[in-house]
């Protein structure tokens, strides 16, 4: 009798212990169903914003790529629709001038319109030029920033330094992303960063290319910058994007600011 | 076997003082959250309860009584400690759990003063499931968050679940003193207990990390 009651208790024990032993492998799969489900849900929500971000990127890149095609045409347009009748215009007038039966009245007025159509010629050529460098288009990124450089600097005590490296892979439009960077950072540096001293260097790489710019300028918080950049600096990020590139932004008030963009391709 | 089960005895009551010293460290400098501060109480609290059963253990006395402060306590403070992690909703839930329990244990212990000498298995029932329960709702708020105090609620589900079922039958096993396996049993519970300490510590670690780095 005294045994069947040790054998019943040693019964319970037994299954006490696996009693335990269930409720630790059921808790711990609990803990660990808990733990995967929301690392699945962390990752449909992480995919989720990273399609609303690509979905931005790209907006924003057309934008900058319709924006591009504009000026091109408002360019186009100014030089064959205004320019080229102004020129008639100019020319007219010179004729008349050259006639000797007008009086001193008339040469004046004529005179007048002369040095009217002529300011607006070298105004719509400047516009035209703005809107789309033509250097750029004929002799290439590296002559198209050299003379960027050269509008800076002439009477200016401002310097540019730069080593800028023929890249011959590179496409039109992607040339334009390139001179457009770098107009950006300049008038960046300048305006904001009041610096007087810039660097600019171009390098080929064995794959793609790298750009660099450093300025001795007041600087600016990295990190505020990331949550809320200016329109200029989103523009070059953009651009930075189409290119396929990376961009590293450092800066103190120290050491002014360097950009590096690194692209291990020609763009797209 | 003994030396492992004496082992386990004193480790359990030196990772509880170190968990104290370093929650109270936390509490003190670093600037704390309502949660962190109620788990800090019930850290401590455990922590005396602990060390006053071995001290009594040593000296061979009863210290079975001893087990109604620890559950009580345990049961009050991480009920604040799940409260101050839930919504308005819940918190309501925690509030009223925690009135209705305190008050029938009131009544039990008013009617029947002779379970403070014993397991007391409706004590134990009453003041673990709700702390499960929480434990669970906790993880399923979690779901979409970022997650706060996980190790410390993975504990508190594993370790809390499993001693439920071996203090449920304490009264059961303390009439076995000399039965092998229930030693075995009573070893178990410590290793847990161990385990559940150290996720303790690990979580600790987390909290601090995360203060220094956003410092």
């Amino acid at each position: 009798m005294e045994n069947d009651i040790s054998v019943s208790q040693e019964q319970i024990i037994g299954a006490l212990v696996y009693g335990i032993i269930f409720l630790v492998l059921v808790t711990l799969g609990l803990v660990l169903f808990f733990y995967y489900s929301r690392r699945k849900i962390i990752e449909k929500e992480v995919e989720k914003v990273n399609i609303k971000l690509d979905h931005q990127k790209k907006i924003l890149q057309t934008t900058i790529e319709v924006q591009e095609k504009e000026r091109n045409r408002i360019a186009q347009d100014l030089h064959d629709a205004i320019s080229s009748k102004l020129n008639v215009v100019s020319l007219t007038t010179n004729v008349l001038l050259g006639d000797g039966s007008i009086n001193t009245e008339q040469k004046e007025a004529l005179n007048h319109i002369l040095d009217i159509t002529t300011r607006t010629l070298e105004s719509a050529r400047k516009i035209a030029h703005e809107l789309m460098p033509p250097i750029l288009d004929k002799f290439g990124l590296k002559v198209a920033l050299e003379e960027l450089f050269d509008e800076f600097t002439s009477n200016t005590s401002i310097k540019i330094n730069h080593n800028i490296e023929t890249l011959d892979e590179l496409d039109k439009s992607n040339e334009l992303h390139i001179f457009r960077i770098a107009q950006e950072l300049i008038n960046n540096a300048l305006r904001h960063g009041k610096a007087d001293l810039l660097q600019m260097e171009l390098k080929k790489q064995s794959q793609g290319f790298e750009l660099i710019f450093k300025d001795n300028g007041i600087g600016f918080d990295v990190n505020d910058h990331k949550k809320k950049s200016g329109i200029g600096l989103q523009n070059i990020k953009s651009r930075v994007s189409i290119l396929n590139g990376q961009l590293f932004v450092e800066s103190s008030k120290k050491t002014g600011s360097i950009f590096t963009i690194n692209c291990h391709s020609y763009g797209y | 076997m003994s030396i492992i089960n004496d082992f386990f005895e004193y480790l359990i009551v030196v990772m509880l003082i170190i968990n104290s010293c370093l929650y109270a460290w936390s509490c003190r400098t670093l600037k704390s959250s309502a949660a962190l501060n109620y788990f800090t109480v019930y850290i401590i609290a455990i922590c005396i309860v602990q060390f006053a059963a071995t001290v009594l253990a040593m000296y061979e006395k009863n210290n079975l009584y001893l087990s109604h402060f620890y559950f009580i306590i345990q049961f009050v403070c991480l009920s604040l400690f799940f409260k101050a992690l839930f919504t308005k909703t819940q918190k309501k839930i925690v509030n009223f759990l925690l009135i209705l329990v305190l008050v029938l244990l009131g009544i039990q212990y008013y009617t029947t003063p002779d379970l403070f000498y014993q397991f007391n298995n409706l004590e134990i029932f009453i003041t673990s499931i709700p702390l499960i329960v929480y434990s669970i709702i906790h993880m399923y708020n979690s779901l979409n968050k970022s997650p706060r105090y996980m190790y410390i609620n993975a504990g508190v589900l594993i370790y809390i679940t499993t001693s439920t079922l071996i203090y449920i039958l304490g009264n059961f096993l303390a009439t076995l003193i000399d039965n092998i396996a229930v030693t075995n049993i009573w070893f178990l519970n410590k290793v847990l207990y161990a385990m559940y300490m150290l996720l303790i510590m690990i979580e600790w670690k987390m909290i601090y990390q995360s203060v220094k780095s956003k410092s």
